[in-house]
């Protein structure tokens, strides 16, 4: 059933794309269609939620912190948004909300990274350095996205903006250091290339795709992880000079997106390119399709939806065929870098990402 | 200096470093592709357009010497470094294309191995090791007797042609590489269509089957792929050409030894190339009778017709009439289809041959093959893709892929949509060279070779040097050909470089292609 959403929510954003392009203006949609669609789709994230979730105590529980982020969500970017972006965790394979032992720690991190995004739209900095400071020291992982936060902030060109957000950095080490108290939480990841895990058959990072000597769906030839890392060891001149290539775009655009793009794009393009962590992780993709209620209207936006919910769609068919680790290290991992490389080139065209014929 | 091209000739020749130099040749052409994508976004507010200053001239010279330097070795490295058994003529190929084309008449498509290897056994048995043979009829391999059965072959032949035959087996095992006959009647026959048999045995008439009589026969591909280079750099520009030509030879599944060396292979392509010049040039009529050789001689470049009828068809609505570039067109495509048609039925006295040629091509494309790429092993990813020890067999895939068949559909329409809704906006050659290779990715299933046809792209009509957008589709592009030679170091399972792996990239570059559409279906650089 969630294939067939995922595949209706791409027809949907590709057939307002094909609107579009037709040359349909914006004004010519009544206001009244806009808002009962919103409706609709909000019925098409609850029939996802019914489909999604195992109906017991931990997955419900687990469910939680996802539904405050998509609240959080719904109130920077609007009910729209929030309806796709529930669609896309919803949809996804890997996010867990029908296992039959849930981590419910586990998913804190990514709904405070995805909820620290729509405060950073609403730029409330204390909320965003605490969530990000939680989330930074319990999956380690949110880095990227703190790291994003801070240089964006850094190269403003509105210096105030720099100013007002100094109490979100006090958050950010304070949430930070009463994490460190708490037990270990969340799925970390891996950054450099010595350490084993997450090295594994749930693992997604575009160094797998770097790693593929021998069988790759535990065949005869199949290589251990530790062999793989000490393939990857040998070649990762090559896999770190493919990362920062993929991050050029995005610093190039680093000015000209607004703050909440680019921390999405930036945090979801290091944390393909410079780490390796497990799969669930990925639900927080959905951050790419951070932007004000324009979704069906704006073009770059909902081709990133009919992106991401294809994402989903195919790894769902994939998930048929071939478990992990192939689903995971190899089919998720490219078509995450797919994304990844077409959303760079649309930012070396168009750093502002803006709809190219309105911009 | 003489030490140092004395290395480079070395490298330039030497075919087990083939992957390697074109390898490094891709990561060239990509790297100057971005820095001249890195100009072209920085140069507006650098420099006054108005008054370009003289040294920018000058890069602009030593770029375009720079490129064809780069062109001309890669493309001495492809056409003769990747040369074939340490030979440069493809014995194997030529084998089937002399003996199928040739003998066309008598033999057909199903019996050329028998025939060959029964009037030898009458002669000289030079192929009495043989021990297998494949039944091109029914693509089984057994035992030589039984697939021979009764010994018939003798009564297809005049007493002149069988004494022609005899001539010319015994000029093919002059050629020597006799260890390949062990196998070579395992292969799977000449496939070639009547109109393509007709062109060789045209060829083929009074020329003897020495080495350099077919070396000069051979050497035909190569001078129709350089003049379609040389066309580019008069109808584009040098630096197109150049660009184009390194991202041929780059091109993985385009290696030079897998069918280079062999008579009439490259053919389509070139006359693709040319019908795409002769549409920039507004040259239509001589555009449709290039379709028509291409469509003719290959079947699947009948994508390229396709693309433009649906062009005409959609100006055709829009506008209420039918502009004169594409009746033009069309009238020369069907007119010189017609003609070919014609001289082909002169072969075997009928149109027989035809229907024999589709029934030969439905049992080969029944099941995909290890060497072939297509969007359609996407939807038959069953079992193991790189091990031999958990491969389920082409039959099951090909049994795997009927349920999902409405998908793969669907998946090819979503594809295709943005291309297809883009088409009033976008320009003829931009929309025919587009649906060309992408149709040809996404509805067929083609054998390695054939992916020659991804050099179109780059010939849309933008200026590549200045088109940011086509720098970057075009940098893409020859990503592709990086990293698959990358790959084939580090997994050299067959099945899995081009079944999954060139089926990917070429996917992947589609849908960023789409993405782009989608995004502003003119495909400009709005800069």
């Amino acid at each position: 059933m969630l294939l067939w959403l995922a595949l209706l929510g791409v027809l949907i954003c590709l057939g307002a794309l094909a609107l579009r392009n037709a040359g349909v203006p914006r004004d010519r949609v009544p206001a009244r269609w806009s808002s009962r669609f919103d409706l609709a789709w909000i019925g098409l994230g609850l029939l996802a939620l019914i489909f999604a979730v195992r109906p017991t105590l931990p997955n419900v529980i687990m469910l939680v912190p996802f539904l405050a982020a998509i609240a959080a969500w719904a109130w920077a970017f609007g009910l729209r948004s929030a309806g796709f972006a529930w669609m896309i965790v919803a949809c996804s394979v890997a996010v867990g909300f029908g296992s039959p032992e849930p981590d419910v720690l586990a998913v804190l991190p990514v709904a405070a990274v995805i909820a620290s995004v729509a405060a950073i739209e609403r730029e409330r900095w204390l909320i965003v350095g605490g969530l990000l400071g939680y989330a930074t020291i319990a999956a380690s992982w949110p880095a990227v996205f703190a790291l994003a936060w801070v240089l964006r902030l850094a190269l403003d060109r509105d210096r105030s903006r720099f100013r007002a957000a100094w109490p979100g950095l006090v958050s950010f080490v304070a949430l930070g250091l009463i994490t460190a108290l708490l037990p270990e939480h969340g799925s970390s990841a891996s950054f450099g290339l010595g350490e084993p895990d997450p090295a594994g058959p749930r693992a997604v990072g575009l160094r797998w795709l770097f790693a593929l000597d021998g069988n790759l769906d535990m065949g005869k030839r199949w290589l251990d992880y530790p062999a793989k890392l000490e393939h990857l060891r040998e070649r990762s001149d090559w896999l770190w000079t493919c990362a920062g290539m993929l991050m050029i775009p995005v610093l190039v655009a680093i000015r000209r997106l607004e703050p909440p793009r680019f921390v999405a794009i930036a945090g979801c393009t290091a944390l393909l390119g410079f780490a390796s962590v497990d799969a669930s992780t990925w639900v927080v993709a959905c951050v790419l399709v951070a932007g004000r209620a324009t979704i069906l209207i704006d073009r770059p936006l909902t081709l990133a939806c009919a992106g991401l919910l294809a994402f989903d769609l195919a790894l769902r068919a994939l998930a048929h065929v071939h478990p992990a680790p192939f689903l995971y290290n190899i089919g998720a991992t490219s078509l995450l870098t797919l994304s990844v490389i077409g959303l760079g080139v649309a930012l070396l065209i168009q750093p502002e990402l803006k709809d190219p014929v309105e911009a | 200096v003489i030490d140092l091209l004395d290395s480079l000739w070395q490298l330039l020749t030497t075919k087990r470093e083939t992957s390697v130099v074109q390898f490094q040749f891709a990561i060239a052409t990509l790297a100057l592709l971005f820095g001249v994508f890195a100009w072209r976004s920085i140069a507006p507010r650098l420099l006054d357009p108005s008054k370009p200053p003289t040294w920018l001239a000058w890069g602009r010279r030593a770029l375009r010497g720079a490129l064809v330097i780069a062109a001309l070795c890669s493309s001495l490295q492809y056409f003769y470094g990747q040369r074939n058994d340490g030979q440069w003529l493809h014995r194997w190929d030529v084998y089937h294309q002399v003996f199928g084309a040739k003998y066309f008449a008598e033999l057909g498509y199903f019996r050329t191995y028998e025939c060959t290897w029964e009037i030898d056994q009458q002669s000289a048995k030079h192929f009495a090791g043989v021990e297998h043979m494949r039944d091109i009829a029914t693509l089984e391999v057994r035992e030589v007797e039984e697939v021979v059965g009764e010994r018939d072959c003798e009564q297809l032949f005049t007493p002149e042609r069988r004494e022609q035959f005899v001539a010319d087996i015994e000029a093919m095992w002059a050629l020597e590489g006799h260890g390949m006959w062990k196998t070579l009647f395992g292969d799977k026959g000449f496939n070639g269509t009547p109109f393509h048999a007709w062109v060789l045995a045209q060829l083929l008439r009074g020329s003897d089957l020495d080495s350099w009589s077919l070396v000069a026969l051979a050497s035909i591909d190569v001078l129709l792929l350089l003049a379609a280079f040389v066309v580019v750099a008069w109808v584009w520009d040098i630096e197109t050409a150049a660009i184009a030509a390194l991202f041929w030879a780059a091109n993985y599944p385009n290696n030079f030894g897998h069918m280079g060396g062999s008579l009439l292979r490259f053919d389509y392509v070139a006359m693709l190339i040319f019908a795409l010049a002769a549409m920039k040039r507004d040259r239509w009529a001589l555009a449709g009778v290039c379709v028509a050789w291409a469509t003719m001689v290959r079947a699947f470049p009948a994508v390229f017709a396709i693309g433009l009828a649906i062009k005409a068809g959609a100006e055709l609505i829009g506008t209420r009439q039918l502009p004169r570039e594409y009746a033009r067109f069309f009238l020369a495509y069907v007119a010189a289809i017609l003609i070919m048609f014609g001289l082909s039925l002169t072969l075997a006295q009928g149109i027989d041959p035809w229907f024999e040629w589709i029934a030969n091509i439905r049992t080969h494309t029944e099941h995909t093959r290890g060497f072939r790429v297509g969007f359609k092993h996407m939807f038959m990813l069953d079992g193991s893709l790189s091990d031999d020890s958990r491969f389920i067999g082409w039959a099951a895939k090909t049994e795997h892929f009927r349920p999902r068949a409405a998908w793969f559909w669907l998946a090819v329409v979503l594809l295709l949509a943005p291309l297809l809704l883009a088409v009033r906006k976008l320009d003829a050659v931009t929309f025919a060279a587009l649906f060309a290779t992408g149709g040809f990715v996404l509805l067929t299933i083609a054998t390695r070779y054939y992916y020659a046809m991804m050099v179109l792209p780059i010939l849309i009509d933008r200026p590549l040097l200045r088109d940011r957008k086509h720098l970057l589709l075009t940098a893409l592009l020859v990503a592709t050909a990086a990293v698959l030679h990358a790959l084939r170091q580090v997994n050299p399972h067959v099945p899995f470089q081009y079944n999954t792996a060139c089926t990917a990239v070429f996917t992947a570059w589609f849908v960023i292609v789409g993405a782009q559409l989608w995004l502003d279906p003119e495909l400009r650089d709005r800069e």
